[in-house]
């Protein structure tokens, strides 16, 4: 009985030095205690290197969508789309297991974001290409892009919000609080944090606009697309909150939470590698707002400035919780009410002058995000083992909930006319509306997340694997308010038109091999998402058809360093402007006009990043 | 919620049903507390004195043992072996060994086994030592082994009569009532390189042992933990709970994890039999873990006997060790940390049944007659061949009466890795302290308390 191990001497020598390489960083995690143990403090590196090359070719369609191509017409087939170094500090002080406080930081730097831009873009998302109008398709000698009024084009930079969270080099906070725990009697138990952090409820795994959890800490989905391997404790955005559990005996807690921070989801920035939206982003400044009847027929499009966008006040948003496992149910049932605002924004244009024909009605127009607040969930959670798969349920309730929305102008003039009779009223609201409102689609919604995680241990095919699976539904109850701008409206034609029921999967599976190599153990880790039928009535939540997927393999070595190598990429269903007459929505005129050529509708993000195919390799170490 | 309960009792019920085994009888049984001692052992020694009689245990702390602390010195640091076994002699003395002890020195010649005079050191509490002796008459096994029934907080049964009964008494072995370690894990891979697979603090319990005039229900739990991971510092954070109950068959491990970033606990997926533990690089399997855990019935059970073998014991020196360096050496853990004595042991052999399945087609458990621990194992593959190995280090915590198997290990001698687990000496030892408060127990203060 030998041992044999079957390594090579080159690779040997290839990962000792990278290992070696690794280990030089000065900082070494500590952990102090000053021998009585009443003081315990961490100190944490995370560090983490990223190279990602873009392997898929452009998509023509995504390539000509005016505000869809910037991050496909800024980095072209194998170029370097990520070259990013990461850093997690974590430092945590604790005063006798009882009381004390975390702060968490990242920073980053990416070179490939240095200089970031395309010659070729005619329609290019740089702020300083406001007021611009310019050709949307060839007209004579007029090109797509050139100017119709004299501007000239900006096709370079990002916007600063952009360049700090995507080239840095940056960095910002993420835990900030303090916390104390105390037990009370025999049987009961409190805890207690104050300051910046994530308090998550429910059993989802991955979908979350589907979950009880909805809205209860914004998501970085910028990062979560751009940066392989990102931890999910780095994708929850941690927001000032006072959170407290208190524990009355071992079968009951309750829960309850207090923010006094409203925080957007992070969408990956227009412009940006992973950018499927170019004017939807926190960093975006610009909306090409098509104009189809320009340029006889042809059309144009204007460079419509971002506005102020409208966000909910900061405190206001709580949750209750009551976990409750009795000895009779051998699992855990949860019972939640929480009234929170949407992380995700609905895209207002506010044009106060486009009653009026022609190009005078552009004069003052520009767009916003805003987003909606006093939303009301109501949850119940089920986690509990069948035979060797741990199932947990969400099931909740919701009313005021933001329903898909398209794009939708505010002007006061048309807005009347439309409720008069007089022009079609489609997407037309009145006034902007207040903090908290978005003055488009609201209605009930039930969500039902089901999911399961379950081991296999040894096969031939592997020593062990792990698979995670979770089926979403979201049900249309009823539409409240807002039915103009609503995508499930009869006059919507959209691919992402939403239907009653909406059903999507997602799945990991990951099988390991252990000691491929002295030290090494491997593993192959598997995702794939799906939306399976129907589009769900809410943002994220499913879109027929559209979805990603990754595959890679893993190397861990010596438990401390991990080497990741992975394939990314998007697919799902869009429609695109055929004949100029078969937008997704009417305008005022009641027509469908739209420009040839141009995307009119997606099925959520993915489909918009279906060219993005991209190889990563990543490396990371904690010291 | 009254049907769903009685629907639940009545498949319960249904579950349990089966020939049951009966106890041994009276007079069998009168023989605890004379020839043999309250849990079972021989009280005599053996014939060439090379294990003594038994005489209550170590119970007499060495004078440089400071009361209270987790630290528990040598008391036999100044014995020299009686014996050295290693390549040379094997042969004479491969009889006394476990099949991977004796591979282990066949293959590598810096592996030796210091054999060190005998001492019966194990004491349990008196209250454990009674119910044992009821339970030789009162306990008893059902279907085949794989339950029992009417057993009291103490070793089921004393007198066993089959080898899933033997099983039944490791399974169920006292370890105290309650224990707190900060403990390292180390991984040792085929080139020789250790690396850090765990740092925890762990808090252990057994709930079984709280009322000592109550038979165990199949579904009560018998062992939970509470484990704070503190390295690699990637892990730093990351906690998980278990419970265990007495039968796995009748309700399975639960375990729950901390998501760290999430601040919620989520149920884990039962992880149990072969499954590969990934804390061991996939050296042993989730039932490897202390020797052998979980539910018995994918195997057939033979009482192979009773019989003398050179085993781990009194391994202070390996249990306390302050700095785990120079324990992880290449191949095989250091051999001069290890102390290894001549005990009775109970041999049992679990053969895989027809149609269940299993990476190891036969394993063999080696149980010290005095403390019912499964000191050693040798894990054969479906070709019959020895594929693994493993070692529980027993000393007694002679301030307290509860023998302790904090540290244990497993070869596997095809990959050629190891894992050691379980070395709380840098530290601070073994500690007993007070139990933690049942709200500490809710898998739910977790989350209340989690902190990453």
């Amino acid at each position: 009985m030998q041992t044999t191990t079957g390594h090579s001497p080159l690779l040997r020598s290839v990962l000792a030095t990278a290992v070696s390489f690794a280990v030089m960083p000065a900082v070494h995690a500590f952990e102090f205690n000053n021998g009585s143990e009443d003081w315990t403090a961490r100190f944490d590196n995370t560090f983490k290197t990223s190279y990602g090359q873009r392997v898929e070719g452009q998509n023509a369609k995504i390539a000509n969508a005016a505000n869809y191509n910037d991050g496909d017409k800024n980095f072209s087939v194998g170029s370097a789309v990520t070259q990013r170094v990461d850093l997690l500090t974590e430092f945590d002080v604790i005063y006798q297991r009882k009381m004390g406080f975390r702060v968490s930081a990242a920073s980053w730097y990416d070179h490939a974001y240095d200089d970031v831009g395309s010659n070729s873009n005619p329609f290019p998302g740089q702020a300083g290409n406001a007021g611009n109008l310019i050709a949307a398709r060839p007209a004579g000698s007029i090109q797509p892009g050139d100017s119709l009024n004299g501007n000239v084009a900006h096709k370079h930079g990002l916007s600063n919000y952009t360049d700090r969270y995507y080239n840095g080099p940056s960095g910002e906070i993420l835990d900030a609080f303090v916390f104390y725990s105390t037990e009370i009697g025999e049987e009961s138990m409190l805890s207690a944090k104050l300051g910046k952090h994530n308090m998550y409820w429910g059993e989802t795994l991955f979908n979350a606009a589907n979950g009880i959890n909805y809205g209860q800490a914004a998501l970085d989905l910028a990062k979560l697309y751009n940066v392989p391997g990102t931890e999910t404790k780095e994708l929850f955005l941690p927001r000032n909150q006072v959170s407290m559990s208190f524990t009355v005996n071992p079968e009951l807690t309750l829960g309850a939470q207090y923010f006094l921070e409203f925080q957007n989801s992070r969408l990956p920035e227009g412009g940006t590698y992973m950018g499927g939206y170019d004017m939807l982003g926190e960093g975006a400044d610009l909306f090409w707002l098509p104009v189809p009847t320009l340029l006889g027929g042809a059309g144009a499009f204007y460079g419509a400035p971002r506005g102020h966008d409208s966000k909910p006040h900061n405190a206001g948003d709580f949750g209750l919780m009551v976990k409750w496992s009795p000895q009779w149910l051998d699992g855990t049932l949860g019972f939640y009410y929480r009234n929170t605002s949407d992380t995700m924004p609905v895209v207002l244009i506010n044009a106060p002058n486009l009653h009026q024909p022609g190009l005078a009605g552009l004069t003052g127009t520009e767009y916003l995000a805003a987003y909606a607040d006093d939303i009301d969930i109501y949850g119940i959670s089920l986690s509990k083992s069948v035979g060797p798969v741990s199932v947990g349920l969400d099931l909740n309730y919701r009313e005021n909930m933001p329903l898909l929305s398209n794009f939708t102008t505010i002007n006061p003039t048309l807005s009347a006319q439309a409720d008069q009779g007089l022009v079609n009223g489609a997407n037309l609201i009145s006034a902007l509306p207040g903090h908290g409102e978005t003055g488009t689609a609201r209605g009930k919604t039930f969500h039902v997340v089901l999911n399961g995680l379950v081991s296999f241990g040894n096969t031939p095919l592997w020593d062990s694997s792990a698979l995670a699976m979770e089926a979403a539904m979201t049900h249309l109850v009823s539409v409240d308010k807002g039915q103009q701008s609503f995508k499930g409206d009869s006059s919507y034609r959209g691919v992402d038109k939403v239907d009653t029921n909406a059903y999507t999967l997602a799945a990991n599976f990951t099988p390991t091999w252990f000691q491929v190599f002295p030290g090494v153990d491997m593993s192959m880790p598997m995702a794939y998402n799906v939306g399976l039928k129907g589009n769900s009535a809410v943002q994220l939540g499913g879109s027929e058809n559209a979805g990603s997927y990754s595959v890679g393999i893993s190397a861990d070595i010596y438990q401390k360093y991990k080497i990741d190598l992975k394939y990314v990429d998007a697919f799902g269903p869009f429609d695109t402007c055929d004949t100029g007459f078969d937008n997704n929505t009417p305008g005022s005129s009641g027509q469908y006009r739209c420009i040839p050529g141009q995307i009119t509708s997606q099925g959520g993000l993915s489909p918009l990043l279906k060219d993005r195919g991209m190889v990563t390799a990543s490396f990371k170490t904690t010291f | 919620m009254r049907f769903l309960k009685s629907v639940l009792a009545a498949s319960l019920a249904v579950a349990i049903v089966g020939p049951a085994q009966a106890a041994v009888s009276a007079q069998e049984a009168a023989k605890l507390g004379t020839s043999l001692t309250r849990v079972g052992a021989e009280m005599a020694g053996n014939a060439d004195g090379s294990i003594p009689p038994y005489n209550g245990g170590l119970t007499t702390p060495p004078a440089s043992f400071k009361e209270g602390d987790g630290i528990r010195p040598d008391p036999f640091a100044d014995e020299k072996p009686l014996l050295v076994i290693d390549g040379k002699n094997l042969d004479q003395y491969k009889g006394l060994l476990t099949a991977t002890t004796a591979e282990l020195v066949r293959r590598y010649p810096s592996y030796h086994v210091n054999v060190y005079p005998t001492h019966r050191t194990v004491i349990v509490p008196q209250a454990v030592l009674d119910n044992s002796v009821k339970n030789a008459t009162g306990a008893r096994s059902l279907d085949g082994g794989v339950a029992i029934e009417n057993a009291l907080p103490g070793v089921p049964f004393p007198i066993p009569t089959s080898g899933s009964e033997a099983m039944w008494n490791h399974l169920l072995r006292y370890l105290g009532t309650n224990r707190t370690v900060k403990y390292d894990s180390w991984n040792v891979d085929a080139a020789g390189v250790p690396a850090l697979s765990t740092t925890a603090q762990s808090f252990a319990s057994y709930p079984f042992y709280d009322d000592m005039s109550k038979p165990f229900n199949s579904t009560d739990v018998f062992f939970q933990l509470k484990v704070y991971y503190t390295a690699p510092a990637r892990r730093a954070g990351e906690a998980i709970m278990l419970k265990d109950t007495a039968n796995p068959l009748a309700q399975p491990r639960r375990s729950w994890q901390y998501l760290p970033g999430q601040r919620r606990v989520k149920l884990a997926p039962d992880l149990a039999y072969d499954t590969p533990n990934p804390g061991t690089a996939g050296a042993g399997t989730y039932d490897d873990v202390f020797v052998f855990n979980g539910a018995l019935d994918r195997f057939d059970w033979k009482l192979v006997g009773k019989q003398e073998m050179i085993v781990p014991y009194n391994t202070y020196k390996l249990t306390y060790a302050r700095d785990t360096k120079p324990l992880t050496t290449p191949n095989h853990l250091a051999s001069d940390y290890v102390r290894w004595e001549k005990h009775r042991v109970w041999v049992v052999e679990g053969t895989v049944k027809p149609g269940a399945r299993h990476i190891y087609q036969k394993r063999r458990f080696y149980l010290d007659e005095d403390s019912w621990v499964a000191l050693a194992s040798d894990q054969y593959d479906s070709a019959g061949n020895l594929y693994r190995g493993s070692f529980a280090f027993l000393s007694q915590s002679y301030d307290k009466k509860i023998p302790d198997t904090s540290a244990f290990m497993i070869y596997d001698l095809v990959g050629g890795s190891y894992n050691i687990n379980g070395i709380t000496g840098p530290y601070g030892g073994i500690k007993y302290g007070e139990p933690l408060s049942k709200a500490q127990w809710a898998p739910d203060a977790l989350a209340g308390s989690g902190i990453r």
